[in-house]
């Protein structure tokens, strides 16, 4: 593998199923050792371009490379752990045995297998669950599986495909820490989701992708740069606020979500006269919360929808 | 030649926890075997009647247990498990192989295995004959594994595949002499008989236990099946290249 360029290239990279175009032109970079997050809503190309990049299908234009080799070559997927978004498990076995399943299947045997799925069990915090068959484990457990399998073989590459779906915080956490640690180590991972607050949390620099295009790359400041306004406030959508929405609709955007107003500012508008507007109506500033914006605004910004439907 | 062994051993894993098919595949041929017998009126001694009918029974119930096995690749497909070993260095011939191979394996263990009661039930020559018989499983089984592959290519879907196996497999049962002699038809459907795998089958049977067994006197019929078993499995494999299976 070539050291010396990005470990993940795209190049124009376009997917057509039909007359859906899954990915449109997709361009990028992502080095060795970076945690990137492709975020962005169900339908937005993220599995596609994970697919594409595991050799899963051939792209219609364009390339994919990993490490200067073109994906789907042997010697790149040998170096690349996939974590899909089905639970990719056999039920009917154990947790052991899937793991000794899919490490004979990328070439470990004999005691080096064993020893390392010891090692992942104890990882995922399943050692003592090993020969429990997986269709009695909880959706955490099996989630933490499907991130093992995955890590057999050590690669250098790791495509997360919405790992923490229908996942309860504690397994979430866990699945968060190690993605961590392992990434401190070295690992590069890629992780796809529509959760904003993952992404931010764990990628140190993100690509917001809809409709098959990347619209927006970098870390979260420089996509917060984006945004026209630095503040975000949130108050109740309750009859006694009717009057100071029509004042400031024509200060800003003014945007209502989950029985929520969200006021953001437009460049220039002094917070002391959105204070001052409050206090003319009586209204207690508990009511108000003055917070920094989201991804989820980026998104809205440069899509016009929401990240969560 | 590794990953395929890892995928055979995974299979007859799950095989065995599978008590449901455990019983199918043994117990229920077992018992109409018995059942027939008796109404049949099969004799101790009377070597080819009952090598019939036990292969007769055995054929139908392992064709039904081997499409189901085939058609265990949609399910894989639809949990992502395909997308899991694909995007390692395991090639998609090798989970088309184990497939086919897991099927000669548990086909040769079935037919073994009941032939085994059956000898026990009607005082069939056994073990004299033993080698001719499993050389005849084995391309049975092989023919039988094919055609299960060939059934999940061209289905599409699981549900498509079991009805298209219901309809092939009880009239090829028929036709092929699992339920009553080939002899007992008229002349013309004697003739349709042999273009299904069950008579071929049945007939390799009735060789290798047959009094004057050779390994020259099975292996044209031994032959017929092998190319059975290669032509269904190249017009399978043909079929899942084009199909979407491993998409």
């Amino acid at each position: 593998m070539n050291h010396d360029s990005p470990l993940v290239s795209f190049r124009s990279v376009v997917k057509r199923f039909g007359a859906i175009t899954a990915l449109d032109g997709v361009s990028l970079d992502i080095a060795a050792g970076e945690f990137f997050g492709l975020l962005g809503p169900n339908g937005a190309g993220k599995s596609t371009l994970m697919s594409v990049l595991a050799g899963l299908c051939r792209p219609d234009a364009g390339e994919a490379r990993i490490g200067g080799l073109p994906a789907g070559d042997p010697a790149a997927r040998r170096e690349l752990g996939l974590v899909p978004q089905n639970l990719a498990l056999y039920p009917h076995l154990t947790a052991q045995e899937n793991l000794e399943v899919f490490g004979g299947l990328l070439g470990l045997r004999g005691a080096a297998l064993h020893s390392r799925v010891d090692e992942l069990l104890g990882a995922i915090q399943l050692s003592d669950r090993r020969d429990g068959l997986v269709k009695t484990f909880s959706g955490g457990m099996k989630r933490r599986l499907n991130l093992a399998a995955a890590l057999l073989h050590r690669p250098q590459l790791l495509l997360c495909d919405e790992p923490t779906v229908g996942v309860d915080p504690q397994s979430r956490n866990a699945i968060f820490e190690l993605l961590q640690r392992l990434n401190r180590e070295g690992l590069t991972i890629i992780y796809s989701t529509h959760y904003m607050e993952e992404a931010v949390r764990l990628c140190s620099r993100i690509g917001i992708i809809d409709h098959g295009k990347i619209l927006a790359l970098g870390t979260v400041e420089e996509l917060l740069k984006r945004l026209p306004f630095e503040e975000e406030i949130r108050f109740p959508a309750t009859a006694e606020m009717t009057e100071l929405c029509a004042e400031l609709r024509g200060q800003g955007e003014l945007a209502l979500e989950q029985g929520q107003h969200q006021f953001r500012p437009r460049p220039g508008y002094q917070m002391s006269a959105f204070y001052l507007a409050t206090e003319r109506r009586g209204l207690p500033s508990r009511l108000f919360t003055v917070q920094r914006p989201s991804l989820e605004a980026v998104f809205l910004q440069l899509t016009g929808k929401a990240l969560r439907e | 030649m590794r990953p395929v062994l890892v995928l055979l051993k995974k299979d007859f894993t799950y095989f065995r926890r599978d008590r449901g098919t455990v019983i199918l595949t043994f117990l229920v041929p077992f018992a109409l075997m018995y059942i027939f017998g008796q109404i049949f009126g099969i004799h101790r001694g009377k070597g080819y009647s009952g090598s019939q009918l036990i292969g007769g029974w055995a054929m139908q119930f392992l064709l039904f247990a081997l499409v189901f096995s085939a058609t265990s690749l949609f399910h894989e497909k639809d949990n992502g498990l395909f997308q899991r070993i694909l995007s390692g260095p395991v090639p998609r011939s090798t989970i088309l192989w184990s497939k086919f191979l897991y099927g000669v394996g548990l086909g040769l263990l079935q037919l073994l295995v009941l032939f085994t009661a059956g000898s026990l039930l009607f005082g069939l020559s056994l073990l004299p004959h033993l080698p001719l018989l499993s050389l005849v499983c084995i391309f049975a089984a092989a023919a039988c594994s094919a055609f299960g592959m060939l059934l999940a290519a061209f289905a599409g879907t699981p549900e498509m595949a079991r009805s298209l196996a219901t309809f092939s497999i009880l009239l090829m049962s028929a036709l092929g002499g699992a339920w009553f002699p080939v002899a007992y038809m008229p002349p013309v459907m004697q003739q349709v008989s042999r273009a299904t795998l069950v008579y071929w089958s049945i007939s390799g049977f009735s060789q290798a236990l047959g009094d004057h067994a050779s390994l020259l006197g099975v292996l044209p019929t031994v032959e017929i099946l092998a190319a059975i078993a290669a032509a269904l499995l190249g017009l399978a494999w043909w079929q899942f290249r084009r199909g979407t299976i491993f998409d």
